[in-house]
């Protein structure tokens, strides 16, 4: 039960690091559309 | 008065030294094995030439340093106990380790240069230096000519150096001793994550495996849905995820990420890119059930904050610069701006733009914006270079703190927090600090950018390259060539050297050697 | 009389150069030449020499692949029936050296901003072929002193240690 615990653990982990970093993508993303859609 | 150093401490730190190098000598066996696997001959003469010098330099270094301990035992002013089980103190840890950086440099340049594919041994130990320390800066030749094994050991050696040689070489150790934590630290690690270093090792390693495994595979897939035969595939995602996750920035051909033109490819190094400059203490804690600390950990939220910033500053760089890009849109300001800038900020350097580009066709702006993400870098003990997220995280608190101070009736007591694992309160030794490794990271970037300029390129370029050497980035806008000048290449192996090690154990060593001079 | 007859022949010598050029289509150009003045050639049909490196990347209808000219690697996107038998260099290849002609792009539109040519013909000028591994004979000779060198430094150390337990 307790590996079994571990190892869910482990796996969200992972999930949540990777969200953050895709996240941290949409952001950018977000910034280039309003980067371009402001006229400087 | 300055102590001259004793030659007994030369021998504890020539003893331990000499079993780094035996460590690092086992880690060459892996490209061993894979020229004899891949059939390819020079190579394989290559690396057993390699493996059997490291292993007669660290035997024979190992010999001495004990005969020379025994001798001077008879002495009244020796160490009692015998060299093998006498702990190391700051000053030998902090040695040891800048000078098994020294020596990984010119050990793992050897099979470089006898490729034939580096001009010198002086480039053959830039590029051995850029790989230990991740920064991906190269001056190979030919390099889509190179061989496979050559290829793997440039690789292998940013996952070494990335996760720390010393810490690699503990891991060859059965069983922890108080100096090992001595040594960690002196590889810019200063958080142990575990209460044993051996088990913070350990845990490094299992981060490391995990998302080995699971990167290599994810780029694997793509990289055969790009037309790539599995064999190659399977190759390049093991080299591009050692070089990503680690943020190295060497990829195994000369175009580096442009190579593949893959949109895919080009997401999942981001995402890796990422995860490297996650602190591994923060590792732990999410990969234990704290997945809170993500949010609310202040190296996470400066990096999200700090990577969005800067790239404000380069997207408006690149679309006012009336370079091509400004006429290129969505795709090109993401693909080329926000990539190249992720990039630089995490400390790993694949580019997929032409260094002669970002050099001629980026407008200064950009070029700042790119400068100051370089600068910046991941959160600290992970495997990027720069000033780090906690730092920039803990002098801004410090800055708020000060207002407060002045806004704030007198009489009140100002105490400022944050959160990095556990509440912290903000207390006046820790912001020194963050601001003197600050100040020491500003004036390396400052002394290339004054190398470079002596060197008669201009002052954006010079600094960028500066900036990119001493944060262990690796991005380039053209002046890392062959043909620069030799001190040039001196001063960015200092740098990487440096920057790497976070200063301490280079300034001890310094004063080691003042003293041993001027020492009475 | 010779400085007319040298005259007469640098010209024509000239002209049949840039006949030979009209004749073998657009302009080949370097990469150093590309990466100096992307601007010049943004958007015009160019020619391109080098050798093919790495992977043929076939993905459906179209094909990547890199062509070296000896400086830098270019993209090159074409279709993928042009780049049927090709064969790409690597550590024990040398690669078709090809002939590439199409349009030069500074920052691609469809292609996320690359660098790249969309090439129409892909011709093949000299076949690929094997490459030598040199390896010298110094080097074996050095293997076999170094291994010597550690069997005597592993003999020392065990004598030494022995001779302790004594």
């Amino acid at each position: 039960m307790e590996s079994k615990n571990k190892i869910w653990n482990r796996m969200m982990g992972i999930v949540w690091e990777v969200s953050y970093a895709l996240a941290l993508m949409l952001a950018a993303a977000v910034i280039c559309v309003i980067v371009l859609l402001v006229k400087i | 008065m300055i102590l001259r150093p004793r030659a007994e401490d030369i021998a504890v730190i020539g003893y331990y030294l000499s079993r780094i190098i035996l460590g690092l000598g086992l880690t060459m066996l892996l490209p061993l094995g894979c020229a004899f696997l891949c059939g390819e001959r020079g190579p394989f003469l290559d690396f057993l030439i390699t493996v059997e010098i490291t292993f007669v330099s660290g035997l024979l270094m190992m010999q001495v340093c004990r005969a020379v301990y025994e001798s001077g035992k008879k002495k009244a002013s020796a160490y009692e106990k015998s060299i093998d089980s006498i702990d190391p103190n700051w000053m030998h840890g902090m040695i040891m380790v800048a000078l098994s950086w020294l020596a990984a440099m010119i050990l793992g340049a050897i099979p470089l240069w006898l490729s034939g594919h580096w001009n010198s041994f002086l480039d053959a130990c830039f590029d051995s230096m850029s790989g230990f320390a991740t920064t991906g800066l190269s001056l190979a030749q030919d390099l889509d000519h190179l061989s496979l094994t050559h290829n793997l050991w440039r690789h292998f050696t940013m996952f070494i150096g990335g996760q720390g040689i010393v810490v690699v070489a503990l891991s060859f150790f059965v069983k922890g001793f108080s100096g090992a934590f001595r040594m960690y630290v002196g590889e810019a690690r200063d958080e142990r994550i575990l209460p044993n270093v051996i088990n913070t090792v350990r845990f490094i390693w299992e981060v490391s495996f995990t998302y080995l495994a699971l990167g290599t595979a994810a780029l694997w897939a793509v990289g055969m849905k790009n037309g790539m035969e599995p064999g190659r595939a399977l190759f390049h995602g093991a080299c591009i995820f050692m070089a990503a996750f680690d943020t190295g920035g060497f990829a195994p051909q000369s175009q580096n990420m442009l190579y593949y033109h893959n949109y895919g490819m080009e997401i999942i190094t981001a995402v890796l890119m990422v995860l490297g400059a996650v602190n591994f203490r923060l590792h732990y804690h999410l990969w234990t059930g704290n997945r809170r600390e993500l949010l609310r950990n202040i190296e996470m939220r400066v990096l999200f904050v700090s990577i969005l910033v800067t790239f404000i500053v380069t997207a408006v760089g690149l679309k006012t610069g009336g370079s091509s890009y400004a006429s290129g849109g969505f795709p090109v300001l993401f693909r080329k701006g926000f990539y190249q800038l992720l990039s630089g900020h995490t400390g790993t350097g694949f580019m997929t733009v032409y260094a002669e580009q970002v050099g001629k066709e980026w407008s200064d702006l950009a070029l700042v914006g790119m400068i100051c993400a370089m600068a910046l870098g991941g959160a600290v003990s992970s495997t990027t270079g720069g000033i780090k997220m906690l730092r920039i995280g803990i002098i801004a608190e410090a800055f708020v703190q000060d207002i407060k101070k002045v806004i704030f009736p007198s009489r009140a007591m100002v105490e400022q927090k944050f959160h990095h694992i556990k509440e912290v309160f903000l207390e006046d030794k820790t912001v020194r600090a963050a601001l003197m490794v600050t100040l020491a990271y500003i004036i390396l970037y400052g002394i290339g950018a004054l190398a470079g300029m002596l060197c008669g390129f201009g002052f954006i370029p010079s600094l960028f390259e500066s900036t990119s050497a001493a944060a262990n980035v690796g991005l380039s806008c053209g002046i890392t060539s062959v043909g620069m000048p030799a001190a040039l290449k001196v001063v960015y192996i200092f740098q990487m050297w440096a920057g790497r090690l976070e200063f301490i154990a280079v300034f001890t060593l310094a004063g080691f050697l003042l003293a041993a001079i001027k020492g009475k | 009389m010779l400085r007319t007859l040298t005259v007469f022949f640098l010209f024509s010598a000239a002209l049949a150069v840039s006949c030979r050029g009209a004749c073998a289509g657009p302009e080949t150009v370097s990469s150093s030449a590309l990466f100096t003045d992307p601007g010049l050639y943004d958007g015009r049909t160019i020619s391109f020499e080098g050798e093919v490196i790495g992977d043929i990347m076939k993905q459906g209808r179209y094909a990547w692949i890199n062509i070296n000219d000896g400086r830098s690697a270019i993209g090159v996107f074409t279709a993928a029936e042009n780049v049927a038998g090709l064969s790409a260099g690597g550590y024990k290849r040398q690669g078709d050296i090809v002939r590439v002609s199409g349009e030069f792009h500074r920052a691609c539109h469809r292609h996320g901003g690359d660098m790249d040519i969309h090439a129409g013909s892909v011709t093949v000028i000299i076949k690929s072929a094997a490459r030598e591994e040199l390896i010298c004979p110094a080097a074996k000779k050095m293997a076999v002193l170094l291994a010597g060198a550690i069997c005597l430094l592993l003999i020392s150390m065990l004598y030494g240690r022995l001779r302790k337990k004594r």
